[in-house]
């Protein structure tokens, strides 16, 4: 159950990422998998679904003294689905806890690493 | 696993795609190993992380089929998503299919009715153009005596006939859009309830 | 699944096929119905 529940905001931490800079790939991949245990090749799909629903936009960059990249940004739409994935993240974790009976702030980021497995 | 081994069972699992998607896939995850290379890592190393190639690729092509048949809606396309959603283990088996057989023989019967036209319709034609041939023990009923009138009705019931049978084109085509559009939201759904992967 | 009957668009000549049917029965049944009123 943890591990599927942390899959469910898979979408959310990808476009949360996107919406503080442009990211490649394997970039989004590795910060990704930084904070959460996933098979790393399941964030392709993932962005390929959000690009087609106009959620993101690509562009190839030239690196330098690499080949060039794709990088990934948000769309207005990507904008907007990043803030409302948010409010209904924030007011999950704020229900979940006050029912578990600490309301503490931390909490919101915490569970996904605690309950691992 | 290395990176060749890796791709080549992605791309196994993409036939069905259209080329230029297929190379799309193909740059994504080579562009992952080379990232991955610079960053020190093996290739094996790298192919472990990205998980199961068969799986990968039966998401993609399960999304791509989808979109192809909201657009065109094409039936194969929709029956191959559907096998390939079964695949995965998202969906039920029934839930899936069920409604793709119940349409599809209500569209059948509208074929077969119009089909039956045409064939009686023929049927009426050549009784009426050459009495003759008429068999012995058939009795030939038709609203009408004059022989002009029963070829003018049978001509009638066989444009009508192939009317009815181009006219089920429609109904199916609507369906198979609705049906894509209702995989596309379960399994949204499901990705969002059970995850990427499971 | 090589039946894809559903692929059909209904393109300018599939309009102009039903169309010119459309008017075969009209006109067939039409006629039907002047030639029984008559009895020829």
């Amino acid at each position: 159950m943890n591990v599927q529940f942390k899959k469910g905001v898979l979408d959310l931490c990808v476009l949360s990422l996107l919406s503080r800079r442009a990211c490649y790939g394997y970039e989004i991949v590795h910060e990704i998998s930084e904070t959460m245990e996933i098979s790393e090749g399941t964030i392709y799909p993932l962005l390929r679904r959000l690009k087609k629903d106009g959620h993101l936009e690509t562009e190839i960059r030239e690196s330098t003294g690499g080949p060039a990249r794709k990088y990934y940004h948000l769309t207005e739409s990507g904008r907007d689905l990043e803030q409302s994935l948010r409010e209904e993240w924030s007011s999950l974790v704020r229900r979940v806890s006050l029912f578990l009976g600490d309301a503490d702030e931390t909490c919101e980021h915490e569970p996904l690493n605690k309950n691992e497995r | 696993m290395d990176k060749s081994e890796f791709l080549e069972r992605l791309n196994s699992g993409l036939k069905d795609l259209p080329e230029n998607e297929k190379q799309e896939i193909t740059a994504d995850y080579e562009e992952h190993f080379a990232a991955g290379a610079e960053a020190g890592r093996k290739e094996a190393e790298i192919s472990a992380a990205l998980g199961d190639p068969d799986k990968i690729g039966k998401q993609l092509l399960s999304a791509s089929l989808i979109e192809t048949a909201e657009k065109t809606g094409s039936l194969s396309a929709l029956c191959r998503a559907a096998l390939a959603i079964i695949g995965l283990g998202l969906f039920n088996f029934l839930i899936a299919l069920a409604p793709i057989i119940i349409a599809a023989s209500l569209i059948l019967v509208i074929l077969v009715c119009g089909l039956s036209f045409v064939f009686g319709g023929v049927v009426a034609l050549v009784v009426s153009l050459v009495p003759s041939i008429t068999p012995a023990d058939m009795i030939v009923v038709m609203p009408s005596d004059s022989p002009l009138a029963r070829i003018a009705l049978s001509i009638g019931f066989i444009a009508s006939g192939l009317l009815i049978s181009i006219g089920s084109i429609y109904p199916a085509r609507l369906f198979v859009r609705a049906m894509a559009r209702y995989f596309r939201m379960n399994l949204s759904v499901v990705r969002r309830a059970y995850g990427n992967e499971n | 699944m090589r039946i894809d009957f559903a692929m059909i668009e209904p393109d300018p000549r599939m309009r102009w096929l039903i169309f010119r049917l459309f008017v075969v029965m009209c006109a067939s049944f039409g006629a039907a119905a002047v030639f029984n009123i008559i009895g020829i």
